[in-house]
């Protein structure tokens, strides 16, 4: 492991108590790494895992959750092992996130600029009149016009792109070595999306830290990502850099994702692909491969429906677990198109 | 207190800019407004009281005992001679002073309870519901008895029985406005942020809490000086020499009703107008602060 690991997730495992007395595996067995300054995007439909993935590592989940695995090492530190009072003082300090609503994740009494200023004043101990100036500074960062009068509004007097705004201001208050960004742009209108996202990439090179970017969206992924993981039914099921993800793709999943985007190169003529099925419920998973189901590749008297599939290394850094990922060697989002016509 | 510095941080109550719309709202409430004035000169006889009212506590007119009232004597006189006119003005005092202390000891205690039950859930929660349940199968007469037979018969014994039985209605509306409001996403991102518990739950949940134990509160204090009176009138409230509405009908006592109706109407009066201007201002309030009446969002 080399010192420039600034996150060590190692063999992740989150289950959820249902009422019955049954278990759900939300997240089960995830391992990445996080670099000093990379974007690391984590991408897959809604109940992948994505999430909850993100919340184990920030021990924000709900009690009814048990949360197991190697380890989560943080510089070196494991934070399934820390105490509340250490992660609490590491959240927002050096860990921050960025939710996905800013319409509700903003506390609707407190001004804008009070809420930016209150992380100063919990975590630096700064005094009111410091938090408020900062807290200016911090808005006027973002791209917040006349910082000083809109440091004084209430929420609900800014528009959903200047809350979002709001929200990278406070998370990054502290300058945070990792941003956990939870679908920040969903929320928001698809023009308001790119100036947000722009926003959100300047100032994590400007405070020079790393960012998990979660999103259900690989085309978000393309231009702001060093390294992607796409996760299904709480597995991760192909690993790579954005290139290997894009060109490369060696599972049936990422290739039927990219499939459902639309491309400016379209010539008008390409039909979107969407992924037939839905996804699987975490109770009942499949077996063998938990995509077999929805695959268009599957051979449903092979092992693709009897053996559980590992990550396997099929290029330099790059990883897919696919029982055929050896047979997708050259499939292109265009020939399966092609493919299916 | 962190919940006064939390509200008035802003300068505006409830840290809502629309302060100015609350008001309006309840200004255009006829029957809250003449409340609030109501409550206005009680607060008013409540602290000059003893320099406003003709006469003193202890004051008596000999030779004059149950007279109606007279231009020397507006509501007459009681059956030692005491003008009953300067009585109710100094029993202002001491129903205010119940009346605010109790709901001050109901709401803390409420307010407080209520969260910690409905942010934490879980097995605290049960312990809270279940002990509020066991405080609601109390008679308060039983506990006011009591209190009294251990303090003594004063005033004190009062604001005592009634905030501690008081807060039983207030736990369960701040338990289920913090049940909701611990899943909004602001508690979460406060979390992730690093907040504590306490600064979550008293900085961030409880101003968006307020709004009802606002209005509880303002109608609990109209409530706790008709308790108050109760009390007094059996016997177990305050004594001589503190004037007190509720001591006063009771020293009237059941004859006055045909020979000396003055002695009971006037503090009776005193204590209906008292809970009605107090039940005017906290619908008023309701009505003000409700968010489906608000200019915005």
């Amino acid at each position: 492991m080399t010192s420039d690991v600034l996150l060590s997730v190692r063999g992740l495992r989150t289950c959820f108590r249902l009422g019955d007395g049954g278990d759900v595996t939300a997240v089960d067995g995830v391992s990445f790494d996080v670099r000093r300054g990379e974007v690391y995007a984590i991408v897959g439909e809604s109940g992948s895992g994505k999430s909850v993935t993100a919340m184990s590592i920030m021990g924000l989940l709900p009690t009814s959750a048990r949360v197991d695995g190697e380890g989560v090492l943080w510089k070196g530190e494991d934070l399934l092992q820390a105490r509340a009072d250490r992660m609490r003082r590491l959240r927002g300090k050096e860990i921050a996130m960025i939710f996905q609503d800013p319409l509700t994740a903003l506390n609707p009494v407190h001004t804008v600029g009070r809420q930016i200023g209150e992380m100063l004043r919990i975590h630096e101990n700064a005094s009111r009149k410091h938090a408020k100036a900062r807290a200016i500074e911090l808005l006027d960062l973002v791209g917040i016009p006349n910082a000083s009068e809109r440091a004084d509004m209430h929420p609900h007097e800014f528009s959903g792109g200047m809350r979002q705004r709001a929200m990278i201001a406070m998370a990054i208050a502290c300058r945070p070595d990792l941003l956990i960004a939870d679908e920040p742009t969903t929320a928001l209108d698809v023009t308001v999306q790119a100036q947000v996202f722009d926003v959100l990439m300047r100032i994590k090179d400007e405070i020079n830290s790393a960012m998990i970017l979660i999103t259900h969206d690989l085309g978000v992924v393309a231009g702001t990502a060093d390294r992607v993981m796409v996760m299904y039914a709480g597995r991760a099921v192909e690993v790579g850099t954005t290139d290997d993800i894009y060109y490369r793709s060696r599972h049936p999943y990422t290739l039927g994702l990219l499939a459902s985007l639309p491309r400016l190169d379209d010539q008008g003529n390409e039909q979107l692909t969407p992924i037939r099925g839905n996804p699987p419920s975490l109770v009942h998973t499949p077996s063998g491969c938990a995509f077999h189901p929805r695959c268009d590749f599957a051979e449903l008297d092979g092992p693709c429906v009897r053996d559980r599939t590992e990550l396997l290394t099929v290029g330099p850094g790059h990883q897919s677990a696919c029982h055929l990922s050896e047979r997708l060697e050259g499939v292109t989002v265009a020939s399966m198109r092609g493919g299916e016509r | 207190m962190t919940l006064v510095e939390s509200t008035e941080h802003d300068g505006v109550p409830l840290g809502d800019h629309a302060a100015g719309d609350v008001r309006r709202r309840f200004l255009r409430d006829k029957a809250a407004v003449v409340g609030l004035a109501f409550i206005a000169l009680l607060l008013v006889l409540a602290v000059f009281g003893p320099w406003l009212a003709p006469e003193g506590l202890e004051e008596r007119n000999i030779g004059q005992y149950r007279d109606g009232p007279s231009a020397e004597h507006w509501f007459g006189t009681d059956d030692v001679g005491r003008d009953v006119f300067s009585q109710v003005i100094h029993g202002a005092r001491v129903s205010m002073k119940v009346g605010l202390l109790a709901t001050a000891i109901e709401l803390l205690i409420g307010v407080s309870l209520g969260a910690i039950a409905g942010y934490f859930g879980g097995w605290l929660d049960s312990l809270l519901m279940r002990v509020t349940d066991v405080g609601l199968s109390i008679p308060y007469l039983v506990l006011a008895v009591s209190i009294a037979a251990i303090y003594g018969r004063n005033e004190n014994s009062v604001i005592l029985v009634l905030g501690l039985t008081g807060w039983l209605g207030i736990i369960r509306i701040v338990r289920s406005s913090f049940l909701a409001l611990k899943e909004r996403e602001f508690a979460e991102a406060a979390r992730s942020l690093g907040f504590s518990h306490a600064r979550i739950i008293f900085r961030h949940l409880l101003p968006n809490a307020l709004q009802p134990v606002i209005v509880y509160g303002t109608i609990s204090i109209g409530a706790v000086v008709l308790s108050e009176a109760a009390l007094s009138f059996l016997n177990v409230g305050a004594v001589r020499p503190t004037a007190s509405w509720g001591l006063m009908i009771s020293e009237a006592g059941s004859g006055s009703l045909a020979n000396a109706p003055h002695m009971l109407f006037f503090p009776g009066l005193a204590i209906t107008l008292t809970v009605l201007a107090f039940v005017f201002v906290g619908d008023g309030l309701r009505d003000a602060l409700d968010p489906k009446l608000r200019g915005r969002e």
